[in-house]
């Protein structure tokens, strides 16, 4: 199960929109397409149906303490399609409030380079061991805050300066690769910053 | 917890531009490790998180050190401590450790930290001998004799403890922070760069802020 990866291009942006518990409302045909799941598979259905097995489950508390805390966030994902392929994604994290409280979440999630993905794919796989040897998710909380502290940065900074920044990371959710036939090589051969270099800000992908 | 470990009479050596790192809450359990930590120790990060650190004490230890140690932790005084540790395979490996307890405004404990760097063998003889005699005098009369001897070799020596492992280095205090302190990535120092022996690591490091790195 989930052994192959499946390889994103990096112009597609997989969007989708949840109600405050997590059930899904919206997506868009990136999503569907990548994923291989349907609206009818999706619609209803808990976000949880692409999330990767292994997906630590701290992850998923900070993602869920930002939405509760209205803020929003970057977090690194592992998912899986309906074929049972995996793919990791950096995904961005809004929610709407009103008076207070969440009404609506929405997951952007986009290409995760290589170089991201390694330092990842690792930390991972710690958290999840940690969490599921008995340990359980204080443990791999703790664990996570000195992994961060040995590396003096928070959890957010981390990924975005693996993005070489605020901005960086924020042009490439935001914009559009227009150049698709630059892409023909595979996209994990690809740094970050070569990405970057051709992504265009084209128009603004405001989908909500 | 784990099964004991059968101790081999076979040493880990340790590279000296690398840190063991760990933190730990008040009573040792561990929180994080680093990845050379684990590297050394063979152990996987999901067998040590929450796990004492005892884990790897090794049974050619003399209590009266740990003792020590803790009194020093148990009030948040920083200490340094030459220590063998057991590894997961049974194999061995020594380690000058620098501990330190942060606490916040009213003296409530927040973390301990402690790095771990390789030891000089010739102040690994030193240190065995001493050890040695230590774990006798525990083995016939229990610790109090242990920590009565080390006191009086102290004494005699007209040292403290933490003067005691100064000497044993052959370093000031500041020089030795250095050592503790310096570290070079893979990356920066290759093939025949690379400095394997302590001893000329820390003579190295001690020609000050060479390769220093300041720890926190």
């Amino acid at each position: 199960m989930f052994e192959v990866e499946k390889g994103l291009e990096p112009d597609i942006t997989l969007v989708c929109k949840l109600d405050k518990e997590g059930e899904i409302k919206f997506i868009n045909k990136d999503y569907t397409d990548v994923t291989g799941f349907t609206e009818k598979d999706l619609i209803g259905e808990d976000n949880q149906i692409i999330q990767h097995p292994k997906m630590p489950k701290i992850i998923l508390d900070i993602a869920w303490e930002a939405i509760k805390n209205h803020k929003d966030i970057y977090l690194v994902s592992k998912n899986i399609t309906k074929n049972s392929e995996y793919f990791w994604t950096v995904a961005q994290i809004f929610s709407r409030i009103k008076e207070g409280k969440p009404t609506a979440i929405y997951i952007r999630r986009k290409y995760l380079p290589t170089k991201v993905k390694n330092e990842f794919e690792k930390l991972y796989e710690v958290l999840h061991g940690i969490e599921n040897s008995g340990g359980g998710v204080d443990i791999a909380r703790k664990y996570l805050s000195g992994w961060l502290e040995d590396r003096g940065v928070s959890f957010q900074d981390y990924i975005i300066n693996s993005f070489e920044g605020l901005k960086n990371i924020k042009e490439y959710m935001t914009t559009e690769v227009s150049d698709k036939e630059l892409f023909e090589t595979d996209p994990s051969d690809m740094d970050i910053n070569d990405i970057l270099k051709f992504v265009k800000k084209k128009k603004k992908r405001r989908f909500w | 917890m784990k099964n004991k470990t059968t101790e081999l009479n076979e040493e880990i050596l340790l590279d000296p531009y690398k840190t063991i790192m760990s933190k730990t809450d008040n009573k040792g359990i561990i929180e994080y490790a680093n990845d050379y930590f684990m590297e050394v120790s063979g152990y996987k990060e999901w067998e040590l998180m929450g796990q004492p650190h005892n884990i790897l004490r090794h049974s050619k230890m003399p209590k009266v050190i740990f003792k020590l140690l803790w009194d020093y932790l148990n009030v948040a005084k920083p200490i340094k401590a030459i220590v063998k540790n057991l590894a997961k395979d049974g194999r061995y490996y020594w380690v000058v450790a620098d501990f330190k307890t942060l606490q916040d405004e009213n003296g409530k404990f927040i973390a301990r930290y402690a790095k771990r760097k390789a030891v000089p063998s010739e102040v690994k003889e030193k240190v065995e001998k001493l050890y040695n005699i230590l774990l006798e005098i525990e083995k016939a009369s229990g610790m109090e004799a242990s920590e009565a001897y080390l006191k009086g070799m102290l004494e005699e020596e007209h040292l403290s403890y933490d003067d005691f492992i100064l000497n044993l280095f052959g370093l000031s205090e500041e020089q030795l922070n250095e050592y503790m302190s310096s570290e070079i990535s893979d990356e920066m120092m290759t093939g025949s760069d690379r400095i394997v022996s302590a001893e000329e690591a820390i003579k190295k490091t001690s020609k000050k802020g060479l390769f220093g790195r300041i720890f926190n």
